[in-house]
């Protein structure tokens, strides 16, 4: 997994690409919230993530309690599988996901 | 065994060896010989001197009449005759009346007479002189005068009877004057003469003379006792002498000869080798046995170099043999003998091959291996030659198809193609090989082999029976450059088997000459098609070496068979369990999956559930230590699904014991916790877990 992070404003944009599970996800956290100083919209792209597992969500949750008072996090280009796994787990009613196409 | 001189006894010796027995026979024949000659020396000795006495008795006899008063004996005689006449009676004794009318004619010229008589017996040296008449009807002798030197004379008149047998002269009325031999009445054994005066029809008158052979014969038995004892002293001599110049000459040489060649054949025996046991006897006799001797140094050393020579030989053969030996458990080493051959694999196929090499190292061989995780290369091949070159061949021909499949991959065509040239590259022993090669897919079952002039292969179908399978061969390898191979493929299924062999199979003849053959070795196979592997080929080599008893095997035999069992789709590994082994379990799972048709998101559904699972025991099973996970994946068909359990040996844990998270509480509420198995038994067909011998066993099933 590796992360591309692009920096407008104050809005940052975290593109992630591969895997984000048990071995992945710490780093992904730590990545992230190093950007996020005086950000207050955060935008995920998972147009290039495969799968998530429980260790990602754990990440998304705590990206999404950070960004809730600020501004917002937004997911985006979320393919099926990741979708599934939000949608199973009660991620998508919390979370604000972008509808692929 | 060599034979070693004869150990004789004093006793033995003497009765056998040559030196007394040559001495016996010289001895007796010598003494037999001089015996003899002596037997004829006594009878001329004894003729000469009976000669001598008979002339002398005759002689005396003759000299007595000439020299006495004739008238006056003549006149004695007359008178006595009368009274012999008168006194006629038969056979009766002389009577003292008889006597005393004879006894008258004694006077003292009759005394002087008797007196001249003994007197000329002693000058004549003979014992006896009388004037009588022999009586040839009554074989008597009538006495007149008698002088005896040794007894009493007889008196005139007195007669006596003769034994017809010594006075057969007279009685056969001869009238020479003879001498005879007779046992004269008075003084025993002796010769006597006669000479005769007058010789009427009935009665001879004569002059006897007679000399005692007593003393004659007495002398002549000391004469021959000790010519004899000096017959037996030279015979002695000669025969010792005899004796000792053979046992110089030729027992002693021979003696040193066979001592040597006994002591010659005891040193080899004990594998002390010398060529000098015949080199140090000093034969000089100049005769044949000192040539003898001469040959058997020279052949000594002849047969010594010869057998030094043959021990060289017979070491080198050793160890050309022990060579030979290491060659074959070289050989032996390279084809691959341990079944089966991979124990991880065998719910995957089953697969058996045997070798029975004609000589010592064969020329067939057959090999099997992992071409990846997937392929197996499987072949079988047969070298033009035998012994040492086709072994040398053999292995060469091996390791290029080893290394050619290697470097090019699952081609069969290709491999052959590569190994012919590098054999053509360098075959300067023209020899050839012939191979039919196969890989398998275990997964698929797909086969794909080629065949460069090999026997054609067996294949058994959808539990039927073993067929021949006319493959299109190719041309042999390295019989000719730039070969094409063509690849065929054969879709095996669950059951399906392949039997492969070499030429030595149906060439294999029996007792009649007739050969094995396909349809025989068909015959073998479907006897029970089903078998497993192992049997199959065992039982059919049983099968051939029966048909071919009693007969010489002069090719390998060698056979290889492979039953497909399909993929049962088990698989399993087992690694540590920390969390940077994520990916590899990850990994080995999907390439499992891969080979199943199932789309990426059940893949990566796949992917999450084992993400979840594995980190939940890298993370709780053995904490705070850690211990060993094993992973195994089983594919089903009907319907197509996957099951992959998760087995430690760590602490007894229920990860499904937990009741599910609430996942429509809002983000301030929500717990991370328990999510993970959620997602797995959400997303997966069924999640079961049990505790088993130590062991917390989490099964997971996807349908695919």
């Amino acid at each position: 997994m590796n992360i591309e992070f692009k920096r407008e404003e104050n809005r940052l944009t975290a593109a992630v690409k591969g895997r984000i599970d048990t071995n992945s996800a710490p780093d992904a956290e730590t990545q992230i919230t190093e950007q996020l100083d005086g950000v207050d919209s955060l935008v995920l792209d998972f147009s290039e993530v495969d799968y998530i597992s429980s260790a990602g969500l754990r990440v998304l949750l705590v990206l999404h309690k950070q960004m809730a008072p600020r501004g917002g996090m937004k997911l985006i280009h979320v393919n099926e599988t990741v979708h599934e796994v939000l949608d199973i787990t009660g991620f998508l009613d919390i979370l604000d996901v972008e509808e692929e196409g | 065994m060599s034979a070693s001189p004869q150990k004789w006894s004093f006793f033995e010796r003497l009765k056998y060896s040559l030196g007394p027995r040559l001495f016996r026979v010289i001895f007796t024949f010598t003494f037999v010989l001089s015996i003899f000659a002596a037997g004829i020396g006594f009878s001329l000795y004894s003729g000469a001197a009976t000669g001598e006495y008979a002339r002398t008795t005759y002689h005396t006899a003759r000299t007595a009449w000439n020299t006495m008063d004739r008238d006056l004996i003549t006149g004695y005689m007359n008178t006595v005759f009368d009274e012999y006449r008168s006194f006629t009676q038969g056979n009766a004794a002389p009577d003292d009346a008889y006597l005393s009318k004879t006894g008258t004619i004694v006077d003292e010229n009759y005394l002087a007479a008797q007196s001249y008589l003994k007197m000329l017996c002693r000058s004549c040296d003979v014992d006896r002189l009388y004037c009588g008449i022999f009586d040839r009807a009554n074989n008597r002798m009538l006495f007149i005068l008698d002088a005896n030197l040794n007894a009493e004379d007889q008196p005139p008149g007195q007669f006596i009877s003769f034994d017809r047998s010594v006075v057969i002269d007279i009685k056969a009325n001869k009238t020479t004057n003879r001498f005879m031999l007779m046992v004269d009445p008075d003084i025993g054994y002796a010769c006597s003469s006669s000479y005769i005066i007058r010789n009427d029809k009935d009665y001879v008158y004569a002059v006897f003379c007679g000399v005692n052979l007593t003393r004659v014969v007495s002398d002549s038995l000391s004469f021959m006792a000790v010519f004899i004892m000096v017959l037996l002293i030279v015979s002695l001599i000669t025969a010792f002498t005899f004796s000792w110049y053979m046992q110089y000459k030729v027992v002693r040489p021979i003696n040193s000869l066979a001592s040597a060649a006994g002591e010659y054949s005891i040193d080899r025996e004990s594998g002390n080798i010398r060529d000098d046991h015949f080199a140090n006897i000093n034969i000089r006799t100049g005769d044949e046995i000192q040539n003898l001797s001469e040959v058997l140094k020279e052949m000594e050393k002849d047969v010594s170099e010869y057998y030094m020579n043959m021990i060289e030989a017979s070491r080198e053969q050793e160890r050309l043999s022990s060579e030979m030996e290491i060659a074959e458990r070289i050989q032996e080493g390279t084809l691959p003998s341990t079944f089966p051959p991979f124990p991880n694999l065998t719910d995957f196929f089953d697969i058996y091959a045997l070798m029975d090499p004609a000589k010592e190292v064969g020329g067939d061989f057959y090999d099997f291996f992992m071409l990846n995780e997937d392929q197996m290369v499987f072949l079988i091949a047969d070298v033009s030659g035998k012994g040492i070159p086709g072994a040398l061949f053999m292995m060469i021909s091996k390791i290029m198809i080893f290394n050619s499949a290697k470097m090019i991959g699952p081609d069969p065509a290709l491999i052959l193609e590569a190994v012919n040239t590098g054999i053509m590259e360098n075959n300067k022993a023209e020899m050839f090989v012939t191979v039919w090669l196969g890989i398998l897919d275990i997964h698929s079952g797909r086969l794909i082999a080629a065949n460069a002039g090999h026997e054609y292969p067996f294949i058994q179908k959808a539990g039927g029976r073993f067929e021949l399978f006319k493959d299109k061969h190719g041309f042999v390898i390295g019989g000719m450059d730039m070969i094409k191979y063509h690849n065929y493929e054969i879709q095996l299924e669950k059951g399906d088997a392949v039997y492969v062999y070499t030429d030595g199979v149906p060439e294999a003849v029996n007792t009649a000459g007739e050969m094995y053959g396909e349809a025989r070795i068909g015959e073998a196979l479907n006897k029970d098609p089903e078998r497993g592997m192992e049997a199959l080929l065992k039982e059919t080599k049983e099968d051939l070496d029966e048909f071919s008893r009693d007969t010489e095997q002069f090719d390998d035999i060698t056979m290889l068979g492979l039953r497909y069992y399909g993929d049962t789709g088990m698989q399993e590994m087992k690694t540590e369990a920390v969390l940077e082994n994520i990916p590899a379990v990850t990994d080995f799972v999907d390439r499992i999956l891969e080979k199943k048709s199932c789309s990426t998101k059940t893949i990566t559904q796949i992917n999450i559930a084992v993400d979840e699972l594995f980190s939940n025991v890298a993370r709780y099973a053995y904490k705070p230590d850690t211990g060993s996970v094993t992973v195994r994946v089983e594919t089903e068909e009907n319907p197509a699904a996957a099951v992959i359990t998760f087995i430690d040996s760590g602490l007894p844990y229920n990860p499904l014991g937990k009741s599910d998270p609430d996942v429509s509480l809002p983000a301030e509420e929500r717990e991370i916790g328990g999510l993970g198995i959620f997602l797995v038994r959400k997303m997966m067909d069924d999640l079961s877990y049990e505790y088993k011998d130590g062991k917390n066993i989490l099964k997971v099933r996807k349908l695919l």
